[in-house]
């Protein structure tokens, strides 16, 4: 079955190329502009990865994360931040909401494809 | 609508060549230090710039090629990657040729140069996976956060991960860390694991694996010391491992002191170990290098540095059983000293990088192998060695009781050809606040001219006296000539680094060569000093790999095997000359000419002294070199060393007997603060000339002033034909003097090539402080910069060179070559 992941940007482009990377390497797409709304469109599905941008309108990927890290389905689920942003403050503020890891933009689709496949086998 | 990109062509052009020399610079470093991350990273922007700028102007075959090497210079980027194999750097080195080749290619509009088969060779490389020649195990400790779990990440994820790189031999779990049951959080993670890995993989590689989370996994990898039985007797200290330490800013101040502490420990450890290349039992060389490494590990461990301190304490070791006469230090012992003051040196680095990020601690890849190294050396000699650094030197005869050289100043020199440094008590100061100082000085000395010539006006109208002025006078121009012998530095440090260059180069071409140093102390302003490395490296690199013969064709002609070198730094008048001689085969007049023929630059009977002729080597995208060797010849090399010396408003001849070797002399100025002017009138402005490119200056006869058609004008001067230059003209500026004969031509000087500037009147001399435009407006051409004249005007400094470039721009010529082809031409016509 393929692996769905969860991608949580605010610009149309981003989230395009790294859907486009994704589907190519044989995953299912989920998309949200930003964190209420990808919460909104989760609607029960069973997602394996989600992949949020930092800075986004309305919810952030900080408050994303917190919001799903409280679910009991999206526990123990990988979360990556990919991001302009990379200061070792803005990390630890992830990493303290619960984040599992970065991606710097602007990303390698190759890399993105091989750290994707490292968390969701 | 089509966009006419012509327009910006010349732009890009001037910027592909830094680019192209800053690629250059930064792959030489390489070559020197094939584990140097941020020459790696500055390759990568030179070339991530050069495939932009191609692109957007229209050259997609530069851009196409330039792509692959970026490529390239990806993969072997970042902190982690491991030393960059020679068969890499040789393919790079020879893609930057090729790239400069097609830039020159592009800017003739010449034929496309050939390059299928480096981009083939390229995308082949880039194809294959990163890899170590050898298969080597490594030991991959692998620690999860605490909240690794909770935060989604599965430790046992990755570990499977490492089986995909190679074959796991072992897996040790790690659970000291588990709590009694009762205490147990099952979300948190509690195990770590040390995996055996043997794999082809970089140790870059592996580390990719954890990359992605460095919060939630911190992953060392180290490789595998020698096998089991021929372990070093004692217990190996863990390979430093700072990677996430968070950087101490209560230590901030002392970290800094730290690093340029190091700096100069090193700069003298370098030194030393050079004497020691000459005479490895140097008793008062081995000290100081002793005493380098010895310092920089005591400060290191009180700052934490264990990187750093691991590093000098195993270098101390191997250098103390060099001082009691267990080990001589020659031959691999020798170059694992020199390696441990390189790898120092880029743990300085790193420490500096951590201070201005505030991020991680880099670490050094190459590391790990070095103290295996330096473990090994420290016991191989008669298997028994000390368990501790002897405390005291025995064999060696030791140097009387020294007193302990405060921190900081560079031990006592050893050589005896070099002169001994005097140990001086320094204080270190901001650069920031020498610089404001130096600045604030120079207001004030402008501030009292101004005052000066107010009161000079009171004296005429009221015949006033003043004893305190010429008195501030005085102190203020003392006071100025103070302030900026506050900035200068001894070339010492520069020419060290010649020093170590011409022992590497030398080793790796097999060409005997004996450096002479002259002149070490000269001293010149810093922000010169500090610019004048990169022109020297080319130039050293050319002398010792083009202008000196192969030991075998130094024979045959008799020269004796060793080449020699000299290096020579001495004040004259005003200036600092650099020179750099060597008794190599000279230029050969008549193959440049041919060259330059064959390239374009010059016109086939096109008559040229032999200046011109010899000045034709610094042209871009020039090379004699009948095949590009791996140390230089690739043709950026000396086009750049050239515009180095430029930006320093330096100047730089050749003086060359074929068969008999070359003198390159850099001629400086002392400083960039102030600058000797002559003051010439334009339409009621003033503006100033540096004096180091005014020849002399008359009023022409009518008879001396030529027009030729679509040429431009002319002036003769004691026969010579020299280009007539409007400044009013150049600087847009109306209500000059026209007429040639009721003004003054000023013949101007640069790249050997005189010129004549039609100018309205000469006002005299004077010594300007040098405001930056660049700084406080904005770059223009034709300007160098301005400066308060004493009665309060601005005066624009001229640069001749810009105002040359702006001529060819807008006279008749429309050559993108002005000099080596335009000017020229119209002399030949001429003469």
């Amino acid at each position: 079955m393929a692996k769905t992941v969860l991608i949580v940007d605010d610009s149309p482009t981003m989230r395009q190329m790294v859907s486009d990377t994704l589907r190519r390497a044989g995953f299912t797409v989920l998309e949200g502009t930003n964190g209420e709304d990808a919460l909104l469109r989760l609607d029960g599905q069973s997602v394996q990865l989600v992949i949020t941008d930092f800075n986004m309108p309305v919810m952030g990927g900080i408050m994303l994360v917190k919001r799903l890290r409280a679910r009991p389905d999206f526990r123990f689920t990988p979360i990556l931040i990919l991001t302009t942003e990379s200061t070792q403050d803005r990390k630890d503020e992830g990493r303290t909401a619960g984040a599992t890891g970065w991606i710097v933009k602007p990303f390698d689709p190759i890399r993105l494809v091989q750290v994707v496949n490292r968390l969701v086998p | 609508m089509r966009i006419d990109l012509t327009q910006y062509r010349a732009t890009f052009f001037e910027e592909a060549g830094e680019h192209l020399a800053a690629l250059e610079a930064a792959l030489l470093r390489l070559d020197i230090d094939p584990n140097d991350p941020t020459a790696m990273g500055e390759a990568f922007r030179a070339a991530h710039s050069i495939k932009g700028g191609s692109d957007a102007v229209g050259f997609p075959d530069v851009a196409r090629f330039t792509h692959a090497l970026e490529g390239l210079l990806d993969r072997f980027r970042g902190a982690t990657g491991g030393p960059v194999p020679r068969r890499i750097l040789d393919l790079l080195l020879e893609a930057a040729d090729s790239l400069a080749g097609l830039v020159a290619a592009a800017r003739t509009g010449g034929e496309p140069l050939e390059v299928a088969e480096t981009l083939a060779k390229l995308a082949g490389a880039i194809a294959e996976p990163v890899t170590c020649s050898d298969r080597t195990t490594y030991r991959v400790t692998v620690v999860p956060h605490p909240d690794a779990l909770r935060n989604g990440l599965d430790p046992l994820l990755l570990i499977r991960q490492l089986t995909q790189l190679g074959t796991v031999s072992s897996v040790r779990l790690d659970a000291g860390a588990l709590p009694a049951l009762a205490d147990l959080d099952p979300e948190r993670c509690y195990l770590s694991w040390a995996v055996r890995l043997e794999t082809d993989c970089t140790p870059a590689a592996i580390a990719d694996v954890f990359a992605f989370a460095p919060d939630m996994v911190r992953a060392t990898i180290e490789p595998e010391g020698p096998p089991a039985g021929a372990a070093p007797p004692h217990e190996a200290p863990a390979a430093p491992t700072a990677a996430d330490v968070a950087f101490p800013e209560e230590n901030a101040g002392m970290m800094s002191d730290f690093c340029s502490e190091a700096d100069e420990h090193l700069e003298a450890a370098d030194r030393c170990l050079l004497t020691l290349d000459a005479e490895p039992t140097n008793a008062e060389a081995l000290n100081a290098v002793y005493r380098a490494f010895h310092s920089i590990k005591g400060v290191s461990g009180m700052l934490d540095l264990d990187g750093v301190q691991t590093l000098a304490h195993e270098a101390e070791n191997l250098l103390n059983l060099a001082r009691d006469g267990s080990l001589v230090l020659r031959g691999k012992a020798l170059d694992l000293a020199f390696a441990s003051a390189d790898a120092l040196k880029r743990q300085v680095r790193f420490v500096r990088n951590w201070m201005a990020s505030r991020g991680r601690l880099e670490k050094d890849p190459a590391l790990p192998q070095l103290l295996v190294d330096l473990r090994a050396a420290a016991h191989a000699p008669g298997g028994s060695a000390p368990k501790e650094p002897a405390p005291l030197p025995t064999k060696v005869e030791a140097p009387a009781p020294r007193r302990a050289a405060p921190a900081g100043t560079p031990p006592a020199e050893p050589a005896a050809r070099r002169p001994v440094a005097v140990d001086k008590e320094t204080v270190r100061v901001d650069r920031d606040r020498l610089d404001k100082l130096i600045n604030t000085i120079g207001e004030l000395v402008i501030a009292q001219a101004m005052a000066q010539e107010e009161f000079d006006e009171l004296t005429q109208r009221t015949g006033a006296h003043s004893r305190a002025l010429p008195e501030l006078s005085k102190i203020s121009r003392d006071l100025q000539e103070l302030s900026l012998s506050l900035r200068m530095v001894p070339l010492q440090g520069t020419f060290q680094k010649m020093a170590r260059l011409v022992r590497d180069l030398s080793r790796k071409m097999d060409k005997p060569v004996d450096l002479e140093l002259h002149g070490e102390e000269t001293e010149l302003d810093k922000t010169v000093v500090d610019q004048l490395g990169d022109p020297l490296i080319h130039m050293v690199r050319n002398a010792v790999d083009h202008g000196l013969e192969p030991p075998g064709e130094r024979a045959a002609v008799g020269k004796p095997l060793e080449g020699r070198v000299t290096l020579r730094a001495y004040h004259q008048g005003g200036s600092v000359y650099i020179e750099l001689t060597d008794d190599g085969k000279g230029l050969d007049r008549d193959r440049i000419l041919r060259k330059a023929v064959e390239k374009g630059l010059v016109n086939e009977g096109q008559r040229l002294t032999d200046a011109e002729i010899y000045a034709l080597i610094f042209e871009p995208g020039f090379s004699t070199a009948k095949a590009v060797t791996d140390v230089s010849g690739r043709g950026v090399g000396m086009d750049v060393v050239r515009r180095n010396v430029q930006a320093l408003h330096g100047s730089i001849d050749i003086r060359t007997q074929l068969g008999k070797g070359t003198t390159f002399a850099i001629r400086l100025p002392l400083t960039l603060a102030i600058i000797d002017g002559l003051m010439v009138g334009l339409g009621g402005d003033v503006y100033l000339l540096p004096l180091l490119s005014v020849v002399e200056s008359f009023r022409p006869r009518p008879a001396e002033v030529h027009t030729v058609a679509a040429r431009g004008e002319a002036v003769t001067v004691r026969g010579e034909v020299v280009p007539l230059l409007r400044l009013s003209r150049l600087l847009g500026r109306p209500g000059a003097v026209t007429d040639p004969g009721r003004g003054l031509v000023v013949i101007v000087e640069d790249h050997g090539k005189k010129h004549a500037l039609l100018v309205d009147e000469l006002l005299g001399q004077m010594q300007a402080v040098v405001k930056s435009l660049d700084a406080n407006y904005r770059r223009v051409e034709g300007l160098a910069g301005a400066t308060i004249l004493g009665d309060g005007r601005v005066a624009m400094i001229l640069d001749v060179h810009g105002l040359i470039l702006l001529h060819a721009q807008i006279g008749g010529d429309r050559r993108t070559v002005p000099f080596a082809a335009g000017s020229n031409e119209s002399l030949g016509e001429f003469s």
